[in-house]
């Protein structure tokens, strides 16, 4: 067998989702093509290190996660600002999102049409760990076993933090979409 | 379990991720607690579509994918079919090439036109702003498989910064100046490398340095001990010349 075509089509089966996840996972959109070609060029000089029979997913999702992680390190100075904790929220808001997360649980798909941007914002705002491992599960479609393997945690770490990354998104997402309903467009306040 | 901790593992228990014991009382709460069945089937379509919206590919990305490809896989396939192919046909082939057309467009002037674009479009900034060789050596330290050592910045030239990357798949330096304010990418590959374009190594044998031209860019190409500088840009050939000679000039 040609190690070099068993690469090709292993790539070309990911080949949607990878291209997704390294776009939603680096800053610029512009490092793109770059990120994809250095992860195949690394693919394709360490392709003999791959063991057959082991998880091919995992194998080119670790190292499209360290490039894509390389190419976020250089344009730091561009980086999005990360969400920072909260440290003092109070009941009465926590009661309010949590009314307003269950208003979006009732029509998820409605509310994402008008909030998808929000979405990959909330997103790009999480700390790169954390996006990395929701995308990889959102996009990428791997098990939480396989992003243990990925981001080379272990799997309880691997689900706190996929769990902190959803909720994260959750709030942010209820925070807009209250405060768009406390203001809707048109509206003097 | 109570509501709230029901709440807390319901995506993971949508994955199927929990473990049997937990995944077990997850159920056993679901049966008797309609809010949290309500609960998990908002859930499941929150993640439903917020998966779409997220997996949603756009087509600049295809073409990404596909360049990106192309320049990882068909080019080294090439190669390979280039080096099977009778060795006297392509000196002979180069060397006609070189006769009838001494500026025409080459492979490595295509790659660096590709690049300075990029540059100029601002999707390629430098990955560090510069305004030193010596910042610039410093940069590509450890970042490139090969040493850098530079002269001093050309003369009416300010640098702008550096980033490593590839031109095909070869690992090079790009930096970037402008000269006399027009901006200028510089880049250096190790002669070695250098088999990664044939056409280069021919017209080098030929002429040190050589130029050609790719659109509205003038290329120079010289050697400087074992690395490769070439230079690009909408100047002169000589002062192309000029300014790649003293940014390479490490004496």
């Amino acid at each position: 067998m040609n190690p070099s075509k068993d690469l090709t089509d292993g790539l070309n089966r990911l080949r949607e989702g990878l291209t997704a996840y390294c776009a939603r996972l680096l800053w610029s959109t512009g490092d793109l093509e770059d990120a994809l070609q250095e992860t195949m060029l690394i693919a394709l000089n360490k392709h003999h290190e791959f063991e057959p029979g082991t998880d091919f997913r995992a194998w080119i999702y670790r190292i499209a996660t360290l490039t894509c992680f390389g190419f976020n390190r250089r344009r730091k100075h561009e980086r999005p600002a990360e969400s920072a904790p909260e440290s003092a929220v109070s009941l009465e808001e926590e009661l309010e999102r949590e009314y307003t997360y269950e208003e979006i649980l009732r029509d998820p798909a409605g509310v994402l049409e008008n909030f998808e941007d929000h979405l990959r914002r909330a997103c790009l705002e999480l700390n790169d760990n954390e996006r990395a491992i929701l995308l990889l599960k959102t996009v990428g479609g791997l098990t939480c076993a396989e992003i243990a393997r990925t981001m080379e945690v272990p799997l309880g770490t691997a689900q706190g933090l996929l769990t902190r990354a959803r909720m994260k998104v959750r709030e942010k997402l209820s925070t807009w979409a209250r405060a768009k309903l406390q203001n809707p467009p048109g509206v003097d306040t | 379990m109570n509501c709230s901790r029901v709440r807390k593992f319901l995506t993971l228990y949508l994955d199927s991720e929990l473990s049997a014991e937990a995944s077990f009382e997850v159920s056993r709460h679901l049966e008797t607690c309609a809010d949290c069945r309500a609960r998990m089937e908002g859930e499941a379509r929150f993640e439903a579509a917020a998966n779409r919206a997220l997996s949603a590919s756009e087509p600049e990305w295809t073409r990404a994918w596909e360049r990106a490809a192309s320049r990882t896989f068909t080019n080294r396939r090439r190669r390979f079919i280039a080096v099977a192919a009778a060795a006297s046909i392509l000196a002979i082939a180069a060397g006609v090439a070189v006769l009838l057309a001494p500026h025409r467009e080459i492979d490595i002037s295509r790659a660096m036109t590709a690049n300075h674009r990029r540059y100029l479009a601002g999707d390629l900034p430098p990955a560090v702003e510069a305004s030193s060789t010596a910042e610039i050596e410093r940069y590509f330290a450890g970042r490139l498989p090969f040493a850098v050592t530079l002269g001093k910045a050309p003369s009416g030239a300010a640098l702008m910064g550096a980033r490593s990357c590839y031109l095909d798949r070869t690992p090079c330096g790009h930096i970037v100046a402008h000269v006399d304010g027009v901006p200028v990418s510089f880049f250096l590959i190790e002669t070695s490398q250098l088999g990664a374009f044939p056409e280069v190594s021919s017209r080098l044998a030929e002429a040190d340095p050589f130029h050609c031209e790719s659109g509205p860019f003038r290329v120079l190409v010289c050697r400087s001990g074992d690395r490769v500088l070439c230079a690009i840009g909408e100047l002169s050939h000589e002062r192309l010349e000029t300014a790649t000679r003293e940014l390479c000039d490490s004496r």
